[in-house]
C-alpha cells in the first residue's frame, strides 16, 4: 500500500504563512512551487501524456500562478493552484483542437496515419493518458484532480460540483478503470 | 446510480479524503483502500526528469532556485525547533487568515506561559529544597533565626512552601516567554537546548537571587553550597520549561481555518451568550445599546485593518536583529551584574 500515502507536504497553516510571505517576496514563492511542482507536473502528464508538453505545461501554469499570486484569497493553496492548472490545461487543449481544425481546413495535415504512427498509438493505448482519454470528461477531470491529493470538497470547488457528485463521479471513473484494464481490447476498440 | 452505489460511493470518497488529508481512518474497508491502490497505480506517471524543477523556476522565475529550500519552508530558524512561523500581515489579507495569524501567536503564548508556570511552580519547590538543606547545615544556634525574608531558619511550613511555588510560577510565566523569544538562538539538541537556557538564565538574571548584599548565604549554611544549590534553580527552571514548551509545541495542534459555517455559527453563539450576559446583568437596554456599539467597533476595525498597512513579520531580518540587540546588550549588563553578586558572596 505505498502508494497510499498521500499525505499533503506543507500543512495549511505553514501554507497561509508561505502564500502570505509570498505575494510580498517572489523569491519567498521557492518553497510552495518545490512543495508542488512534482503534483502539478504529474497532473499535466496525465492529461497530455507526453513529457515534453507535461513540462512546458508545467511551466505555463507556475509562471500563471506566479502571476495572479495576489489573487489568491482562497483558505486552500492547493485548490487554488490546481484551479489554475485545470484551466491552463484547459486552455492548451482548446488551443490544440483549434490548430488541429485549422490544419484540417487547410488541408496541411496527412489525414491518412503512417506505419510509425499505428505503431505508436497501439502503444500510447497502454498509457495513462490513453486509459483516461477512455473515461467520460467529468469522471476524467474528477480523477485527475483526485490524484493530485485534493479532497472531494476541493475538487467540487474548483469543477463547480456538489462533493457527492464528485464521490460518485470517482466512483464510476474507477469501476471503469477496472473495466477497461481488465479488457485491454475493449479500451483499443474504443479508443480507435 | 442505485442507492446502495451511492453510499459505495460516498464512502470510496471519505476514504480518499482521510487518505489525502493524512488522517487515514483506522477502520478504512479494505476493499475501498484497494480500489484506491487500483486507480493510483493504473495512473500513475513518471517522475519528472532531473533538473526540470530547477529550469522551469528559471523560466517562471528569472532566478536560481535556492537548494534545500523544502526544509526551510517547514522550519525556517537554525535550529530547527524555533520558527516564529507567524507573519501578522494586515495587508491584502482575508479576516480567516488574520484570525489564523491571531490565533497562532495566541497558541504560542499561551504554551510558553503555561509551560513557565509549572517549570516556575517546580523550580519553587527546588528552592524551598535547597532552604531546606541550607537550613539542616546551618548550625544550632542559627536555628530559630529570622532570614532577610523574614522566614525562621529550620521551620518549613506548607503554606510558606506553597506561597514561594505560587510566587515561583509567577515569575516562571515571564521566564516560559522569554523562552519562545531566545529559542530560535539555542542549540539544535533538545538537552543541549535545555540546558543552555538555564545557565543562559543564571547567567544573564542571576543577580536578582545572588544579591552581595543577602548575609543569608553566609549565616546559613556553607556559602558555596548556598550559592551552587541557589544557582541550580536557573538551571532546573531551563531544563523544565524548555523541555515543556517544545513538548507542548508539538503536541498542541496549530490553528486551522474555520469553514465558514463553523465560523458563522461560532459568531452566534458568542454574540448570544454576550446578549444573554448583558441582558441577565444590566437590562435589554444596556445589551442592546452595548451590542450596538460592539457591532458599530467591528465594522470600523474591519474598514481600518483593510485600509491600512501594517505588517509585522517576527521571521523579517530587521525584526531579528532588533530583536536580538535588545536581548544582548541588557543580557551582557546581567551578567556583569550577576559575576559581580557571586564573586561579592563567595569572598564574604
Amino acid at each position: 500500500m505505498e502508494q497510499l500515502a498521500v499525505g499533503n507536504p506543507v500543512t495549511t497553516i505553514d501554507e497561509t504563512m508561505l502564500v502570505a510571505r509570498a505575494k510580498r517576496d517572489r523569491n519567498a514563492f521557492a518553497p510552495l512551487y518545490i512543495a508542488y511542482f512534482d503534483r502539478v507536473y504529474a497532473y499535466c502528464y496525465r492529461r497530455l501524456g507526453n513529457p515534453d508538453e507535461a513540462a512546458d505545461a508545467t511551466s505555463a501554469v507556475f509562471s500563471r500562478v506566479l502571476e495572479s499570486l495576489a489573487s489568491c484569497r482562497d483558505a486552500s493553496f492547493r485548490s487554488w493552484l490546481f484551479a489554475i492548472a485545470h484551466n491552463t490545461l484547459t486552455d492548451l487543449h482548446r488551443a490544440r483542437r483549434f490548430a488541429h481544425s485549422l490544419d484540417d481546413t487547410l488541408q496541411l495535415r496527412d489525414r491518412g496515419p503512417s506505419p510509425e504512427d499505428e505503431a505508436i498509438a497501439h502503444e500510447t493505448t497502454r498509457t495513462v493518458a490513453a486509459l483516461l482519454s477512455q473515461l467520460p470528461t467529468d469522471q476524467r477531470n474528477v480523477l485527475e484532480l483526485r490524484l493530485t491529493g485534493l479532497t472531494s470538497k476541493e475538487i467540487g470547488a474548483i469543477l463547480g460540483k456538489q462533493p457527492n457528485a464528485v464521490d460518485q463521479a470517482q466512483h464510476r471513473a474507477v469501476s471503469r478503470l477496472r473495466m477497461l484494464t481488465a479488457n485491454p481490447d475493449a479500451v483499443t476498440e474504443r479508443h480507435r | 446510480m442505485n442507492p446502495e452505489g451511492q453510499a459505495r460511493a460516498s464512502r470510496l470518497g471519505q476514504t480518499w479524503d482521510d487518505l489525502v488529508s493524512g488522517h487515514p481512518s483506522s477502520d478504512a474497508s479494505m476493499d475501498l483502500l484497494s480500489e484506491i491502490q487500483f486507480a493510483q497505480e493504473v495512473t500513475s506517471v513518471p517522475s519528472p526528469p532531473t533538473g526540470l524543477q530547477a529550469k522551469v523556476w528559471r523560466r517562471v522565475h528569472g532566478g536560481e532556485l535556492p537548494s534545500a529550500l523544502s526544509a526551510i519552508a517547514i522550519s525556517p530558524s537554525p535550529n530547527g525547533v524555533a520558527h516564529h512561523d507567524i507573519a501578522l500581515d494586515l495587508n491584502h489579507r482575508t479576516i480567516a487568515a488574520r484570525t489564523l495569524d491571531l490565533l497562532g501567536i495566541g497558541r504560542i503564548l499561551a504554551i510558553g506561559m503555561i509551560a513557565g508556570f509549572a517549570a516556575g511552580f517546580m523550580s519553587g519547590l527546588w528552592v524551598r529544597l535547597a532552604m531546606r538543606i541550607a537550613g539542616s547545615l546551618t548550625s544550632d544556634r542559627n536555628r530559630g533565626l529570622l532570614t532577610q525574608e523574614e522566614a525562621a531558619v529550620g521551620q518549613l511550613t506548607i503554606g510558606g512552601t506553597l506561597f514561594l511555588a505560587m510566587f515561583a510560577a509567577m515569575v516562571g510565566i515571564v521566564g516560559g516567554v522569554v523562552y519562545l523569544a531566545v529559542r530560535r538562538w539555542l542549540p539544535r539538541h533538545p538537552a543541549m537546548r535545555a540546558v543552555s537556557y538555564g545557565v543562559l538564565l543564571l547567567a544573564v538574571f542571576g543577580f536578582i537571587v545572588m544579591d552581595e548584599n543577602n548575609t543569608d548565604y553566609q549565616l546559613f549554611g556553607p556559602t558555596l553550597l548556598n550559592v551552587g544549590s541557589f544557582s541550580l534553580t536557573y538551571l532546573v527552571f531551563g531544563v523544565l520549561v524548555s523541555v515543556l514548551v517544545d513538548g507542548l509545541d508539538r503536541r498542541v495542534p496549530r490553528p486551522r481555518p474555520l469553514a465558514s459555517n463553523h465560523a458563522r455559527t461560532g459568531a452566534i453563539v458568542l454574540l448570544a451568550s454576550i446578549a444573554i450576559l448583558l441582558v441577565r446583568g444590566f437590562g435589554p437596554g444596556f445589551a442592546v445599546a452595548g451590542l450596538a456599539i460592539g457591532l458599530l467597533l467591528t465594522i470600523c476595525l474591519r474598514r481600518f485593518s483593510t485600509r491600512t498597512s501594517w505588517r509585522l513579520d517576527f521571521d523579517s531580518p530587521v525584526f531579528l536583529r532588533v530583536s536580538a540587540l535588545g536581548l544582548i546588550v541588557p543580557g551582557l549588563f546581567g551578567f556583569y551584574l550577576t559575576v559581580q553578586g557571586i564573586v561579592a558572596i563567595l569572598a564574604g
